[in-house]
């Protein structure tokens, strides 16, 4: 009898339509045939008293099919991160680990030899634990910050905030979605992986992504949806190179700056922002098909997303029907929760509302008192950015004053290889262009700045090893 | 001559990955085979853009957009003999 329970996620798939990555290539008839092998494996294993995988991930196709899996049997699992950065170990919720070995997969399909799944040794079975009986998705996320949070997301829920994703951009079995981004975190998985799974369209990863296979991988699958960061747009604008494929590019993660959505779209083809996170999934998009400039930066909510702006802070507050529950720690107890029906949750960004869209103008603990006016750091970052956009990262902090009245605010710039600038003639530009709020008191050049193993810049780190 | 001429273009392409790039490695550690990135010299994105930003300065070239591949960029080997293939058509364009 052959697997079946993945037909309740996949709606209409073309039987031809394909997974694949660097090493692997399926079509969704083939799915069935390892989903069954994954099965037996498990279901050996007693899938009913599974408390909760951790899956070691890569950005593969039989690792998007593990989930598949538990998504389908409706086991809770813990997505590991695949960073090596990363130092959080397997949290004691989790009672099995799974780690899958892609090399001994080979044109015989063996997924038993792949499959291996061991004890972990600090397992607690927590009365906490014990309630959560099945359909529970744990992912890992760092922000802003570095440190490690563990999201409870309901599985039912992940699912409708792919569909929302699906609605949004359109997707279906006619389409073709290209990953160049970590499944396990939010963007990959829920705007990536499971939209395009439950749409049955073709989908290509990439794992370890680089520029070249990024260039490979558009060349031959030629996808009509193309998952990236600001980082890789910042690459990609780097080489000043046309590509002629139809792809949409989606970009998430920290702001672009109009002038450099605007080139991208020039050199490329149409580009979409999206804000989420990974506690809420998508929120909102750049506007599509709405008669409305791109390049402002706006973003239209959602389906079953309601925004508010705080008028007293200005703090994005956000209604999200498909969010996910709650913060959880290692044992798997309830730290915080996140979102529910009806509440309106502090994404903690200011913002401003623009009609029925809203602009996002930066992370609320991002900003300083210059002068009288509420400045974000963020913007004098763009500022920067768009008088110098050879720069790839500037990070602005306020340097706690100590005889001064008012804190300064310096700017750390990575000029990786970039020889010509020079921090003094970029201060007198500044002086000359920006409005005197706006200016940064110093300017530190700097090779490379730290950085977060999700590639965004170390603000904490920065700061510390900047301050005077 | 052309036995010549791809050392050549491989001794400039190695200098470039020693002196150029933000890579911590030796002069051994590069030879015509070696991976240049995932498992072998390791370069990053950012360091493969540099690499073929200065690639088209330093030879006067220009990659279109299907030959910035994987395959070719694989190795010091792969890219040199791609490089004095172009090189080549080029001059016998010129001519």
């Amino acid at each position: 009898m052959p697997y079946i329970k993945h037909k309740n996620i996949i709606r209409n798939y073309s039987a031809a339509n394909i997974l694949k990555d660097e090493s692997i290539s399926i079509t969704y008839e083939e799915l069935s045939d390892i989903l069954q092998k994954l099965h037996d494996i498990f279901y050996d294993k007693d899938t009913n008293k599974i408390t909760c995988v951790a899956l070691y991930m890569e950005n593969t196709v039989l690792h998007a099919i593990a989930i598949l899996y538990f998504l389908s049997e409706q086991v809770n699992f813990y997505l590991v991160p695949s960073s090596p950065q990363s130092k959080a170990g397997i949290p004691e919720f989790c009672d099995k680990v799974v780690k899958l070995n892609i090399s001994e997969f080979g044109p015989e399909k063996r997924v038993d030899k792949t499959v291996s799944i061991n004890l972990n040794p600090l397992f607690l079975h927590s009365d906490e634990i014990k309630k959560y009986k099945g359909g529970f998705v744990f992912v890992s996320s760092s922000g802003t910050t570095g440190t490690r949070k563990i999201i409870r997301h309901s599985a039912g829920n992940l699912l409708l905030n792919a569909s929302n994703c699906i609605d949004r951009f359109e997707i279906n079995n006619a389409s073709s979605i290209l990953i160049s981004v970590p499944i396990n975190h939010m963007y990959g998985l829920g705007v990536g992986l499971i939209p395009a799974l439950i749409s049955g369209a073709s989908l290509c990863i990439i794992n370890k992504s680089n520029i070249l296979k990024l260039f490979d991988a558009i060349t031959e699958f030629s996808p009509s949806i193309t998952l990236l960061t600001p980082s890789i747009i910042r690459m990609l604008l780097k080489l000043k190179k046309k590509i002629s494929t139809k792809t949409s590019y989606i970009s998430a993660g920290e702001k672009l700056g109009d002038h450099l959505h605007e080139s991208f779209e020039k050199n490329y083809a149409l580009l979409l922002n999206l804000y989420g996170s990974s506690e809420l999934g998508a929120i909102g998009t750049s506007p599509i098909h709405d008669n409305i400039s791109r390049y402002n930066g706006a973003f239209k909510p959602l389906n079953e997303v309601d925004i508010k702006i705080d008028k007293n802070s200005g703090q994005i507050l956000c209604d999200h029907k498909y969010g996910a529950e709650a913060y959880v720690d290692s044992f798997g107890n309830e730290l915080q929760p996140i979102s529910s029906k009806g509440d309106f949750m502090n994404t903690k960004d200011i913002g401003k509302s623009d009609g029925s869209l809203f602009h996002v103008l930066g992370r609320s603990d991002n900003q300083v008192n210059r002068s009288g006016f509420l400045v974000m750091l963020e913007e004098v970052e763009m500022e920067i950015k768009r008088l110098f956009p050879e720069l790839d990262h500037v990070v602005v902090f306020e340097e706690a004053p100590e005889n001064q009245i008012l804190g300064k605010l310096v700017a750390v710039c990575e000029i990786n290889g970039r020889n010509n600038l020079e921090a003094d003639k970029m201060r007198s530009i500044c002086q000359r262009e920006l409005t005197r709020y706006l200016q940064p008191d110093e300017i530190i050049l700097t090779e490379k700045v730290p950085k977060l193993h999700n590639g965004k810049p170390d603000r904490n780190k920065i700061k510390l090893e900047y301050s005077k | 001559m052309e036995e010549h001429n791809i050392q050549a273009v491989k001794l400039k392409l190695k200098e470039i990955v020693l002196n150029d790039l933000d890579v911590n490695i030796e002069a051994q550690e590069i030879d015509d085979t070696v991976s240049l990135y995932d498992d072998g010299i390791g370069l990053d994105s950012i360091a493969i853009i540099n690499f073929i930003v200065l690639v088209e300065e330093r030879f006067n070239i220009s990659f279109e957009e299907n030959e910035i591949s994987a395959r070719l960029f694989s190795n010091i080997q792969s890219l040199g003999e791609f490089i004095l293939s172009k090189l080549t058509k080029d001059s016998q364009t010129v001519n």
